[in-house]
C-alpha cells in the first residue's frame, strides 16, 4: 500500500469483497446441526459443498478460532453426553462385577461409540478442510481430526471424573483371564477396543494410550499368572511335560497378542514367559528331566527343550553344561566295562600268529580271556561310537544343528575318549577288528563305514602319535601274516588318515605297504630265477625297513635279543635258500645287509606219518626243530638240549615251541617224559603214528598274547611313543629356526607347540630338552647377548 | 583263531599213535619220499645300511632315518635321495650331510683323511 500511496497520478483500490455480510455465529450454528446430523446417521442428506464454505467463511471472516473450538465443543458435549447415555452403565456393571458379559457389554458399547466417532470425525474433517488448512496452520493447533481424537480420549477414557480407562483395562484383562481359563470370548470387540487404544496418542505423548494404560497390566497379570502355575506343574509333571505345556502356553499367549493385542506386546508376552516359566525354573526342569529325555533319546521333547531354552542364555549354558555332564557320565559307564582290561596280564594260550616268543607261560587264575579281552575292547569303540551316534542324531533332530551344541557335544567326547588313557590302542584294534576278521562277515559299504566311524574318533583323539604306534603295530601284523582281506579298505583308510593328519604322519604306513609290494615283486623275480635249483624251496620273504615297522617280537630281555640274532637254520636246504635270497637282494641294492628274523615268519610243510601226510602250517622255529627229524632214524631221539645246540634257538623260546609241537593239541613230536614242563634232558622223537582228521593243520604256538596291551607292553609302548616324539620335537625345532634363524625361546616353544598340536600336545619342557640336544649338536647356539635367543647355525 | 587247550587230558591221536607207531613205522618206512617236504617258507628280514655306527656322525641322526635337514622338510622334496654315501674309507654318511661337509675341507669327518666316494646307498 504504501508503496502505491507514493505513486503520482491514480489510486489503485481495492477490490470490493463479495462475501456477503453474514453473523458468524448464525454460521456457526448451521454447522452444529450438521455436525449433530452427521452423529444421527444423516449425513446424506447435507450438501458438503455448502457447509465446506461455513467453515471457508469463518475462517476468512478472521473466525478461524470460534470455528475450530466451537466443533471441539460440540463434540465434547457430544461425547460426554453419550458417555452418560450408554457407557456409565456397563462400566459400573464391569465395575461390581468383572464377568465376562459384563466386560463384553462394556467393550462393545466403547467400541460401537468409538466406531461412531471415527466415522463422524471423518466427515467433520473434510467439511472443515479450510480450517486445516489455514486456521490449524497458523495457531498451531492440532489438526481437526487429530483434535477429534483427543477429545475422544480426555472425554470418554480420561475425563478424571469417571475413570472409564481403569474400568476399560479391567474389562480387557477380565476377557484375557477368561479366555486364558478356556471361556470363549469375543475378539472381535477386545481388537476393536485395543486397536482405538493404539490410535490414541497418550497426554503424555510418550506413547499410545495402549502403550501407557493397558500393556504394563497385561503383561503384568500373565507374569503373576503363570508364576503361580510354573511351580506347580512342574511338581506334577516331568520335564517334557512341562516344556510341552510351556510351548503350549507361549504359542496361545503370542497368538492372542497376534489376534487382539500388539506384536510388541506378543513379543514381550514371550519374554515374560520364557522369565517366568523357564528362566526361573531352568535348574530345576534340566534336574527333572534332562537326563531321562537323553537316555531315552526323546528328540521332540529335546527340541521343544531346546527351543525355550535357547533365548535365554544364562538357561542354555545350564542346558548345555548339563548335556556335557550326561555325556561324561555316560562315557564313565562305557569306559566302566574295560575295567577287566587293567587286572594284571595272565598268560593264556591263544592260537598264536607265527610271533610266538615272549615269558613262558605260566599258569594261574585269570581275569578273562585273550578272546574276551578283546572283546571288551571293541565293546568300548563301538559304545563310544554308538553314543556318539544318538548325540549326533540328537543334534540334528533336537537342537537345530546348533554350532555351539555341536562344540558341547564333540568337548563332551574329547573328554570321554582322551580321559581313557588307551583309547588310542583301542581304536586301533577295532579297526584292525574291522580290516582282518570283519571283512568276512560284512559287506564292503559296512566295512567302508566302520572305517569313516573310526575316523571321527580318530578325530577326537588328542594324542595322534600313540594311535600311530598301536596302527603300526596291528598294520604289520596284517601285514606279516597275511590277514589283510582288502588292500583296498587298508589303502582307504590310510588315505583317510592323510586327510585328517597331513602325508607326515602316514608316511611311515605307506613305507610299510610299499615294503610289502616290494617284496613280493622281488620274491616273484627270485622264484622265477631259482626255479631250476634242487630240491624246489618255494621261499617268500618280506623285506622291512626298520624304521618303517614297529618291533614286530614281543619285548624280551637283552640277553634273549642278543641269543636270537645266532639263530641259523639248521639244514643245508634252509641254508641255501637264505643265501641265494641275500645274495639276488644285495646284488640289488648296495650298502645294505639283511637281518632274518626266524622268530617272524611262516612254513607250509608236508610230513609224512607213516601211510599218512598231513600238511602244517607251523613257525619258523618249529620248521626248524622239524627239520631236524626230516631224515633222522624213525626212533631216533634228540634232547632238548641237543635241539638247542643245533638251532641255536633261545632257551625261553624254543620251550615254548616244544611245548606247542609235542605238548599241545597235535603232537608231532613225543616227549618223554610225557609232562607239560620242558627241562633240557627230556628227549623228543617224531611221532610217526600221529593222526588227526583233517589234512591240513595248523600248529599254534603257546603264546602269552592278547590282542590287548598288558601293562608292561604298555608302559614299553609308551616309552617308544616318548622316543618318537623327540625326535618330532627336533624336527620341529629344526624347521622353525631353519626358516626363522633366530628366535626368542617363548616364541619358538609356542611355534613348536603349536606345529605338533595335530599329532600330540608336546610340553614346554620336551622343547626345552630338544633344543638342547640340537645346541649339543652344533645346530643351534644361544645368541653371545642374549641367552633367550637361539640363532641357527648350519 | 582257536582257542586250545594244552592240558586236555586223553587226546585221541595220542591214544592212537600209541597202538598204531610199530604197524605204521613197518609199513612205512621206506615206501615214501622225504618224510618231511617245504611247500613255501615265508620269512622275513630287516634291512639295514652296511655300516658299523647307527647313527649318521655328522647329523646325528640314526642313518635310518632322514637326514636332520630333509626330516624338517618331511614331504616337501624327494626323499629318496636322502640316502648314504660312503667313502674309501668306508665310512658313511647322509649324502645330503658329507655333502655339505666336502664344501669346506675335502676330508672324511671321522678319520681325516681324504674323501672319495665309493658307492651309494641304493
Amino acid at each position: 500500500m504504501s508503496y502505491a500511496n507514493k505513486r503520482p497520478g491514480g489510486r489503485i483500490l481495492p477490490v470490493p469483497r463479495l462475501t456477503p455480510k453474514v453473523d458468524p455465529q448464525e454460521q456457526f450454528a448451521k454447522l452444529e446441526t450438521a455436525i449433530k446430523e452427521i452423529y444421527n446417521h444423516n449425513a446424506s442428506k447435507m450438501l458438503f459443498e455448502e457447509l465446506y464454505r461455513i467453515g471457508y467463511g469463518l475462517v476468512l471472516s478472521k473466525n478461524g478460532a470460534l470455528a475450530y473450538d466451537g466443533v471441539k465443543g460440540v463434540l465434547e458435549r457430544h461425547l460426554g453426553r453419550c458417555v452418560r447415555g450408554d457407557i456409565l452403565a456397563p462400566a459400573a456393571a464391569v465395575q461390581a462385577a468383572p464377568t465376562p458379559a459384563n466386560n463384553e457389554a462394556l467393550l462393545v458399547s466403547v467400541r460401537l461409540l468409538w466406531s461412531e466417532h471415527v466415522m463422524a470425525m471423518l466427515i467433520i474433517k473434510d467439511i472443515l478442510m479450510y480450517v486445516d488448512r489455514v486456521y490449524v496452520a497458523n495457531a498451531h493447533v492440532p489438526p481437526v481430526y487429530d483434535m477429534g481424537m483427543c477429545v475422544f480420549r480426555d472425554q470418554v477414557l480420561l475425563a478424571p471424573a469417571r475413570r472409564l480407562s481403569a474400568d476399560l483395562a479391567k474389562a480387557v484383562l477380565g476377557q484375557i483371564a477368561a479366555e486364558r481359563s478356556g471361556i470363549e470370548v469375543d475378539r472381535g470387540s477386545l481388537r476393536g477396543v485395543v486397536d482405538m487404544l493404539v490410535e490414541l496418542q497418550d497426554t503424555t505423548q510418550s506413547g499410545t494410550v495402549y502403550d501407557v494404560m493397558l500393556e504394563a497390566q497385561v503383561l503384568a497379570e500373565a507374569r503373576a499368572h503363570y508364576a503361580s502355575t510354573a511351580g506347580a506343574r512342574l511338581a506334577d509333571h516331568g520335564a517334557a511335560e512341562y516344556a510341552r505345556a510351556a510351548q503350549a502356553d507361549i504359542d496361545a499367549e503370542t497368538g492372542r497378542a497376534d489376534a487382539y493385542l500388539t506384536p510388541a506386546t506378543g513379543a514381550a508376552l514371550r519374554s515374560v514367559l520364557l522369565d517366568e516359566l523357564i528362566a526361573k525354573h531352568a535348574s530345576e526342569i534340566l534336574a527333572a528331566g534332562l537326563v531321562r529325555l537323553l537316555d531315552q533319546h526323546d528328540a521332540g521333547a529335546l527340541r521343544v527343550l531346546y527351543g525355550l531354552f535357547s533365548p535365554l542364555p544364562a538357561a542354555l549354558d545350564a542346558l548345555h553344561a548339563g548335556i556335557h555332564m550326561h555325556i561324561l557320565a555316560q562315557g564313565q559307564q562305557v569306559a566302566g566295562a574295560l575295567a577287566p582290561l587293567s587286572v594284571a596280564t595272565c598268560p593264556d594260550d591263544e592260537a598264536g600268529d607265527g610271533a610266538g616268543s615272549g615269558a613262558p607261560a605260566r599258569r594261574g587264575q585269570q581275569a578273562l580271556g585273550a578272546a574276551a579281552k578283546t572283546a571288551v575292547a571293541l565293546r568300548w569303540v563301538q559304545d563310544v561310537l554308538a553314543l556318539y551316534d544318538v548325540y549326533d542324531g540328537l543334534l540334528h533332530s533336537a537342537f537345530g544343528d546348533s554350532q555351539e551344541m555341536r562344540k558341547t557335544i564333540h568337548d563332551a567326547f574329547i573328554r570321554i575318549i582322551n580321559d581313557n588313557g588307551r583309547a588310542a590302542e583301542l581304536l586301533s584294534l577295532f579297526i584292525n577288528d574291522s580290516l582282518q576278521s570283519g571283512l568276512k562277515r560284512k559287506g564292503e559299504q559296512e566295512i567302508d563305514h566302520l572305517l569313516e566311524r573310526a575316523v571321527l574318533m580318530f578325530r577326537f583323539l588328542q594324542n595322534k602319535d600313540a594311535f600311530e604306534h598301536y596302527y603300526k603295530a596291528h598294520l604289520a601284523k596284517r601285514l606279516l601274516f597275511g590277514r589283510t582281506l582288502s588292500d583296498d579298505a587298508e589303502q582307504s583308510l590310510v588315505s583317510k588318515l592323510k586327510v585328517e593328519c597331513g602325508s607326515q604322519f602316514t608316511l611311515k604306513l605307506e613305507g610299510m605297504f610299499k615294503d610289502m609290494q616290494l617284496s613280493a615283486d622281488l620274491t616273484r623275480d627270485f622264484s622265477a630265477a631259482g626255479a631250476a635249483d634242487e630240491p624246489r624251496l618255494d621261499m617268500g620273504v618280506s623285506v622291512l625297513t626298520p624304521t618303517f615297522w614297529p618291533a614286530l617280537a614281543p619285548p624280551v630281555s637283552d640277553e634273549t635279543a642278543q641269543e636270537m640274532r645266532a639263530v641259523r637254520p639248521p639244514t643245508d636246504q634252509l641254508r641255501r635258500a637264505i643265501e641265494r635270497f641275500s645274495d639276488a637282494y644285495l646284488a640289488r641294492h648296495s650298502g645294505r645287509r639283511l637281518e632274518w628274523q626266524y622268530n617272524l615268519g611262516s612254513a607250509d610243510i608236508k610230513v609224512q606219518f607213516g601211510a599218512r601226510a598231513h600238511e602244517l602250517s607251523v613257525s619258523t622255529y618249529q620248521l626248524f626243530i622239524l627239520a631236524l627229524f626230516a631224515d633222522a632214524a624213525e626212533d631216533a631221539t634228540l634232547t632238548a638240549a641237543a635241539i638247542q645246540a643245533q638251532t641255536r634257538i633261545p632257551w625261553e623260546l624254543l620251550m615254548r615251541q616244544l611245548q606247542s609241537l609235542a605238548c599241545a593239541k597235535y603232537k608231532i613230536l613225543t616227549k618223554t617224559p610225557a609232562s607239560r614242563d620242558v627241562s633240557p634232558a627230556d628227549t623228543f622223537a617224531f611221532n610217526s603214528g600221529f593222526s588227526a582228521p583233517q589234512y591240513r593243520i595248523r600248529i599254534p604256538v603257546v603264546a602269552a598274547r592278547s590282542s590287548v596291551e598288558s601293562e608292561q607292553e604298555k608302559a614299553a609302548s609308551l616309552v617308544t611313543i616318548d622316543k618318537e616324539r623327540q625326535y618330532l620335537v627336533e624336527a620341529a625345532v629344526v624347521r622353525i629356526m631353519k626358516a626363522r634363524r633366530q628366535m626368542p625361546h617363548e616364541q619358538l616353544v609356542n611355534e613348536a607347540v603349536g606345529q605338533l598340536s595335530p599329532r600330540f600336545l608336546p610340553t614346554p619342557k620336551m622343547v626345552k630338552d630338544a633344543v638342547g640336544r640340537l645346541i649339543d649338536r652344533e645346530y643351534l647356539q644361544r645368541s653371545p647377548d642374549d641367552p633367550r635367543l637361539y640363532i641357527y647355525l648350519a | 583263531m582257536a582257542q586250545m587247550d594244552v592240558d586236555a587230558p586223553g587226546d585221541r591221536p595220542e591214544g592212537a599213535a600209541a597202538a598204531d607207531k610199530p604197524k605204521a613205522g613197518a609199513a612205512a618206512g621206506k615206501a615214501k619220499g622225504p618224510r618231511m617236504e617245504i611247500k613255501k617258507w615265508t620269512s622275513v628280514a630287516l634291512w639295514a645300511w652296511d655300516m658299523d655306527m647307527d647313527v649318521c656322525a655328522i647329523c646325528r641322526n640314526n642313518n635310518m632315518e632322514l637326514c636332520i635337514e630333509c626330516q624338517a622338510d618331511q614331504g616337501t622334496k624327494d626323499m629318496e635321495e636322502c640316502t648314504l654315501a660312503w667313502g674309501i674309507c668306508n665310512h658313511a654318511f647322509h649324502v645330503h650331510c658329507i655333502t655339505r661337509w666336502l664344501k669346506s675341507r675335502n676330508s672324511c669327518p671321522l678319520d681325516n683323511r681324504e674323501w672319495q666316494y665309493q658307492k651309494y646307498g641304493k
